[in-house]
């Protein structure tokens, strides 16, 4: 059974990233719960795109529905709205320029929850060791996947075709969606497929609810999603705004391990298991972004950037006493699709 | 949108085009519930308002405290800037102490300080006299907190209920630390004693929009294209069965769903019609306020952004110099101090002519600003009566009464005047958001207002 390369990924990706985005209208967004479609929540933090600080001042909020534990990008008024959405059309938010400049748009803010910039960090969850070695194994359970659907961005499918060479997994085909280049949504190429993995996307998802049903509906037996924990202790730390997953109004929505209970089961999956893993580098990018948000001076931020060796090992003791109490910094949900459930419909 | 009997629900109709009303317009509207705004005034913005001068200066009506999250919540945050000092001072005997711990400076008000911690009482305090003597101790009540309240309030201390003193001001030092100290790492305003709704945090400071105040009530209006009425002033509101269930406008009857007042409550109590439930609100008062914009040539005249003035010879109370705070509302070597006079409407203060009051207000503050009268370039006065409630002990079980609600069905009563609360801009916005929640499930056919419903064409 073939394996698809890691060359073949990466170049399947820049092919996606060619081909022009489909518009996405703000209005389309839901801007509220996922799961129980209320926009009544509380906010827990005033928005600030930590990628595009100079260019724009804070806009949004970020609301938590207390009933599922999941937090979601505020809805702005017509007004911002409407001034976003021009900045779209005009200025090409979607183009690959602007990826490569790292540039947003003003237009970036409403319908970028799936422009390239809001990938700088998704992808870099399965360079974590725990996280690939706990994936490898229950990818390794169970029959041999025949057919695998990856939810990602480009680094993140090459992270998992290499993965899955490591691992030593077999399978017959490897297709990889960018819900990026869809906007927001997961339209699969093919009708059939067993195993999908959805890595870092389900909180940028247009509608996480029926994207996996969508994959259900493929016939998707087994299902794993891989995201960053909102109720991990660096997000507790960093209060959520500081915290380097936090990536709103890239992302749409973020989820509690509750919420990720409540969502794969509205979706048609049993839950198999949920645990959290360590990842240090929340840490020490985390207190990057504090100290550079709070204007401290460079050599002291820095001190935090990359892979300083004392940051590291402080924030690697610090992950560990975390994970160990069940509050890591990823989270790693393994689910298996009821056979007697009836195909779900979309909130 | 239709009730549950199929026919044509009327209206929800607001009064005032302040930001309470426009929230409140905004979010019914949102929810797709008709709705119709009637503002007595020939714009918007009530007490939110503001207007820039042919020089370049920009005026506002008092102090006013906007947060980023506020603005986010609005929808203003790109319009704003970060506001990245803000201080406050009290000015005694010449000298300025920052507000709070400075005044620890002072080895009087500090033994009075601990001397009021240490006490346990039994009895509660009943006035706000007695509280601050209780807290502060007698020194720092007597010399600082009680002529502050007086003034402010108009009326003296032992009659003024405890709900005076804001909740905030007793919210523990340690809180009031931690904030201040995330003000000074961060370099911004940390937001420290202006929201009760919503919990204070260091991501959470002060900004002011670029233009000026009118831009939050501007943005807010822009959702309501149509729905808004202004120089309209409601004449009536009839109660049926206790029940609202319309207004009088301009001599035409108007039928209402719900009725929601921004007038200040003692006005409310003369506007219903068919039930006395409301009447005994007509005694309760606002403190008027005379506000003295003075522009001067220079800035940083005080010792910081607000300066407090408890010294009972002083015409005026709390003296605002925005500009150290805000840069943008004043020209380059300018600056404008907001000179807080309270004072009731038959006083002599209240009906002295505009060039008098100014000079008034110069002679004093030559007492603590070198050269304060070669500085001086002119002054413009506004006057309003409703500033903020006074908080009388002869009306407060009426005034809990109506924190818990009014006795009218479909009658609400928000806002700062509306509730007559002394709530700051934050605290408005999140309070009526959650009143028009609470009205939204009282209205017939509730079912329908679902927040996924379609929303109006204007709003996307």
């Amino acid at each position: 059974m073939p394996i698809v390369k890691r060359e073949d990924l990466l170049e399947d990706a820049a092919w996606a990233l060619d081909v022009p985005v489909p518009e996405r209208s703000h209005s389309a967004l839901r801007q509220a719960c996922c799961l129980c479609g209320e926009d009544e929540g509380e906010p827990v933090a005033v928005g600030e795109d930590f990628d595009d600080r100079e260019r724009r001042g804070d806009s949004f909020l970020v609301l938590h529905c207390r009933a599922c534990g999941v937090g979601y990008l505020g809805r702005p008024s017509s007004g911002h709205v409407g001034a976003a959405n021009d900045g779209a059309h005009t200025e090409g938010a979607h183009t690959e320029g602007a990826h490569t400049e790292g540039a947003h748009t003003e237009g970036a803010h409403a319908e970028g929850a799936h422009t390239e910039g809001a990938h700088t960090d998704a992808g870099t969850v399965l360079r974590h060791r725990r996280v690939r070695r706990l994936l490898g194994r229950e990818l390794q359970r169970g029959s041999v996947p025949a057919r695998v659907l990856v939810i990602g961005d480009a680094a993140a499918a090459s992270s998992f075709a290499m993965l899955l060479n490591d691992r030593k997994v077999a399978v017959d085909t490897l297709e990889h969606i960018d819900p990026s280049t869809t906007g927001g949504r997961i339209e699969p190429r093919g009708s059939r497929y067993d195993v999908a993995v959805v890595i870092d996307e389900a909180g940028r998802l247009e509608d996480p609810v029926e994207a996996l049903a969508t994959l259900r509906r493929c016939g998707c037996t087994r299902l794993f999603l891989v995201m960053d924990n909102f109720d991990a202790r660096s997000c507790r730390v960093f209060r959520g705004r500081h915290w380097v997953g936090y990536d709103f109004p890239h992302r749409l929505f973020w989820f509690e391990p509750r919420a990720v209970r409540a969502l794969v089961e509205r979706a048609g999956f049993e839950l198999e298991s949920l645990r959290t893993v360590s990842a240090p580098d929340r840490w020490t990018r985390s207190t990057h972004r504090f100290l550079r948000d709070w204007s401290a001076p460079p050599w002291l931020a820095n001190r935090f950037a990359g892979r300083a060796f004392g940051a590291t090992v402080l924030a690697s003791a610090l992950e560990a006493l975390a994970t160990l109490s069940g509050a890591g910094s990823v989270l790693v949900a393994t689910c298996r699709s009821r056979a007697d459930e009836p195909t779900p419909v979309s909130t | 949108m239709t009730a549950a009997n199929g026919k044509a629900r009327p209206p929800v109709v607001v009064l005032g085009a302040g930001l309470a009303g426009l929230t409140a317009a905004r979010e019914l509207r949102r929810r797709s519930v008709p709705v119709r705004v009637f503002e007595a005034g020939k714009q918007i913005a009530g007490l939110a308002g503001s207007f820039r001068d042919e020089d370049g200066f920009v005026h506002d009506f008092g102090a006013h405290f906007i947060t980023n999250r506020l603005a986010a919540a609005i929808g203003v945050g790109s319009r704003c800037r970060d506001v990245k000092h803000y201080g406050e001072t009290v000015l005694l005997n010449g000298r300025y102490y920052p507000y709070p711990f400075g005044l620890m400076r002072n080895p009087r008000f500090l033994a009075s300080a601990l001397a009021g911690r240490s006490v346990r009482r039994s009895v509660p305090p009943e006035s706000a006299r007695e509280w601050y003597i209780a807290n502060y101790g007698r020194a720092l009540a007597e010399q600082v907190a009680i002529p502050l309240v007086e003034s402010w309030s108009g009326a003296p201390a032992s009659e003024l209920a405890t709900s005076v003193v804001p909740p905030q001001i007793d919210r523990g030092n340690m809180h009031v630390l931690r904030l201040k100290l995330a003000s000074r790492l961060s370099g911004r305003a940390v937001a420290n004693g202006y929201s009760r709704e919503k919990p204070e945090s260091a991501h959470v400071w002060h900004v002011y929009p670029e233009g000026s105040l009118a831009t939050l009530c501007e943005h807010l209006a822009a959702d309501l294209d149509g729905v808004i009425q202004t120089e309209s002033p409601v004449e009536a509101i009839f109660v049926e069965d206790g029940r609202a269930v319309g207004v009088q406008v301009k001599g035409e009857m108007i039928e209402a769903s719900a009725v929601i007042s921004t007038a200040p409550v003692h006005v409310l109590a003369k506007l219903v019609r068919g039930t006395d439930a409301v009447a005994h609100f007509a005694r309760f008062r606002y403190r008027p306020l005379l506000l003295v914009n003075l522009r001067f040539h220079g800035r940083g005249l005080l010792g910081d952004v607000v300066t407090w003035t408890p010294e009972r010879h002083l015409p005026f109370f709390r003296i605002t110099e925005a500009p150290v705070s805000m840069p943008w509302l004043a020209p380059d070597g300018m600056t404008t101090l907001t000179v807080d006079i309270g004072s009731e409407t038959d006083e002599l203060l209240w009906r002295m002519p505009e060039d008098q009051l100014a000079e008034l207000c110069v002679e004093h503050l030559q007492s603590f600003i070198p050269g304060a009268k070669r500085r001086f370039i002119s002054a413009r006065v506004l006057r309003t009566t409703i500033a903020h409630p006074i908080y009388l002990r002869a009306y407060e079980s009426e005034r809990l009464q109506l924190e818990r609600g009014l006795p009218v069905r479909g009658l609400y009563s928000i806002g700062r005047n509306g509730a007559f609360a002394h709530i700051l801009m934050e605290d408005v916005y999140w309070r009526t958001l959650a009143q028009m929640r609470q009205l939204i499930t009282e209205l017939p056919g509730a079912a329908n207002t679902r927040a996924d419903a379609p929303a109006p064409a204007v709003m996307m």
